[in-house]
């Protein structure tokens, strides 16, 4: 029995066939589809319909609680448990709070970029069904790669032969 | 320039006509009627729009060495801008008959009452004060000069060669410009109290007037970007660039000016300090929490945004507020020292605002219409890449 399928893929030669293949399959309905290319290529990700991502949410997130905690810290230890007369200057004097504040919201909002970036990719993640087509190696020297994720075997047909009416150089089955 | 444009800047031309004059009038007559008052609000207004000037010609030197798209789009403004610079000169001289009502130095007494002075009067001293004004003025302008001589030349003929030359020359000149900058920022402003000096001041002001200069072309962009040539060439990514450019300028003159701040601050010197006593003394606190919130908050809020960096129209409503802000900036740098016992706005303020804008504007303009909106060679690259 065959093994069950992740999806099936289009190889391509050029960046241009890639985008106008993404373009159609937009336009034919697929939406669970993801593209491969050696280097980025503009317009692929809107038209894989890509629209908004949510890091920029977590960043402000994760700067605003970066101040919020690094304010906190110094206001509690400077003025609550351990109040200490410093060249005669109130005990809650806030511009020597700023620095610190500053750095931890660039340190917060950083980390929540990248590590906010990794989660929300899946990442890390030790196995992709993709490359267990061997062309798939090419996707980062000369070959794009677009992949429609279809598990049903009468829309798996469906979906080749659509693929195939892009005139790729060849259309694999994605086994999961 | 086409007719649509034509009529614009005609429009444009005629209120600017009208303010100078009509500005120019009331400041003779406030200024027959209360002398130091003239000489004080002069000072910031001249200071402001001379900010303006010096900022483009640094947008310029900047563009020319780093490129990027946003910096061809505004080039024509800024060049009409940095053009400006002589009329500044021609404004500078007001500042020298004033200057005893201007700079505690120059008076007569200063000796009398600040004993302590007396080793500063060396460099402290109307000749020599004068002569570095007209200087760093022949310095700024003879780069202004060259460099547009340069681009129309590029224009006109094609090839490499004006664009590498203005590189060479933007590249020195900015690095003589800031050093200039150090001398003249200490004179300017920073002579008011000749007690006071601070070594990143002359950062603060330098990132002032940049803030100043691009807001102020983002805003020529946002006003023309209908028009021809601009309409089928200037996109949303365009005012994008600028939009993070004016971001990252907000977030630098409140890093610096905090800089000094916290330094100060901590020191807590009676030299240094006093600057600090004196510009949160009474309302002069209200204009600092001002500037804090609508310099530095509102902006940097605003402008974290794609929405309002892509939306010409909002990124116009911010560039305006960076430009109001600025002004009250310059007040904030300069009034104190006239009156440390409180804000004490005049009327005068705001007429010698409307009479060097207006005149400002007008030189501005005449500048504008000699040249192709859009450099003709660059035009190829704005469409292209």
């Amino acid at each position: 029995m065959k093994s069950k399928l992740y999806g099936v893929m289009a190889e391509f030669a050029q960046p241009e066939e890639l985008l106008q293949a993404a373009r159609s399959a937009y336009a034919e309905g697929y939406r669970k589809m993801d593209a491969y290319s050696p280097f980025p290529i503009e317009g692929v990700a809107e038209a894989i319909g890509f629209k908004k991502t949510r890091v920029p949410m977590l960043v402000l997130i994760g700067g605003v609680s970066g101040a919020f905690l690094a304010y906190g810290m110094q206001y509690y230890s400077a003025v609550k448990d351990y109040a200490l007369n410093v060249g005669g200057r109130p005990l809650h004097s806030w511009p020597s709070f700023v620095p610190i504040t500053f750095e931890m919201t660039i340190l917060c909002a950083a980390f929540a970029a990248v590590f906010g970036m990794l989660v929300m990719n899946g990442l890390p993640r030790p196995y992709h069904p993709v490359f267990n087509v061997p062309e798939f190696k090419l996707a980062s020297q000369t070959r794009f790669f677009l992949c429609i994720k279809v598990t049903d075997p009468k829309v798996v047909e469906q979906a080749k032969a659509f693929l195939n009416s892009l005139k790729p150089i060849a259309v694999h089955e994605v086994e999961l | 320039m086409n007719e649509d444009f034509l009529r614009a800047v005609h429009c444009v031309h005629r209120i600017a006509l009208g303010a100078g004059a009509g500005g120019s009038l009331a400041c003779i007559l406030g200024g027959v009627a209360n002398q130091p008052q003239f000489y004080h609000s002069w000072l910031v207004a001249w200071l402001f729009f001379t900010g303006i000037s010096c900022g483009s010609l640094v947008i310029v030197m900047l563009q020319a060495l780093t490129g990027g798209q946003w910096g061809v789009a505004v080039q024509r403004f800024s060049e009409a801008a940095m053009l400006t610079l002589p009329l500044m000169t021609v404004f500078f001289v007001p500042v020298l008959i004033g200057i005893h009502d201007l700079f505690p130095w120059s008076r007569a007494d200063a000796l009398v009452v600040h004993p302590k002075w007396e080793h500063k009067m060396g460099y402290l001293n109307l000749p020599f004060f004068a002569l570095r004004g007209f200087l760093f003025f022949a310095i700024v302008g003879a780069l202004a000069f060259r460099i547009r001589h340069w681009s129309v030349l590029q224009d006109k003929e094609g090839g490499i060669l004006p664009g590498k030359r203005i590189r060479i020359l933007s590249g020195g000149g900015l690095v003589v410009y800031v050093l200039a900058m150090n001398f003249i920022s200490t004179d300017w402003v920073m002579s008011l109290a000749p007690d006071w000096y601070s070594t990143v001041f002359v950062v603060i002001f330098l990132a002032g007037q940049f803030l100043t200069a691009l807001a102020l072309m983002t805003l020529l962009l946002v006003v023309s970007a209908g028009r021809a040539p601009f309409a089928e060439l200037i996109q949303a990514k365009h005012f994008h660039d600028l939009g993070n450019l004016l971001l990252t300028f907000v977030i630098f003159w409140i890093y610096v000016s905090f800089c000094q701040f916290l330094i100060i601050w901590s020191g807590n010197l009676p030299k240094e300090i006093s600057w600090y006593l004196q510009r949160s003394a009474s309302g002069w606190k209200l204009v600092a929490l001002f500037l804090m919130i609508f310099q530095f908050l509102i902006p940097l809020g605003l402008l974290l945004f794609r929405g309002i960096k892509r939306k010409p129209a909002r990124l116009a409503l911010v560039s305006v507020l960076i430009l109001c802000a600025n002004i009250v900036n310059v007040y904030w740098l300069v009034a104190p020292a006239f009156h440390p016992e409180g804000v004490h706005f005049h009327w005068l303020d705001l007429a010698t605002l409307i009479a060097i804008g207006g005149f400002w504007t007008i030189v501005f303009l005449r500048f504008l219409k000699r040249q192709p909106l859009l450099p003709l060679h660059p035009e190829e690259v704005l469409r292209h890449a």
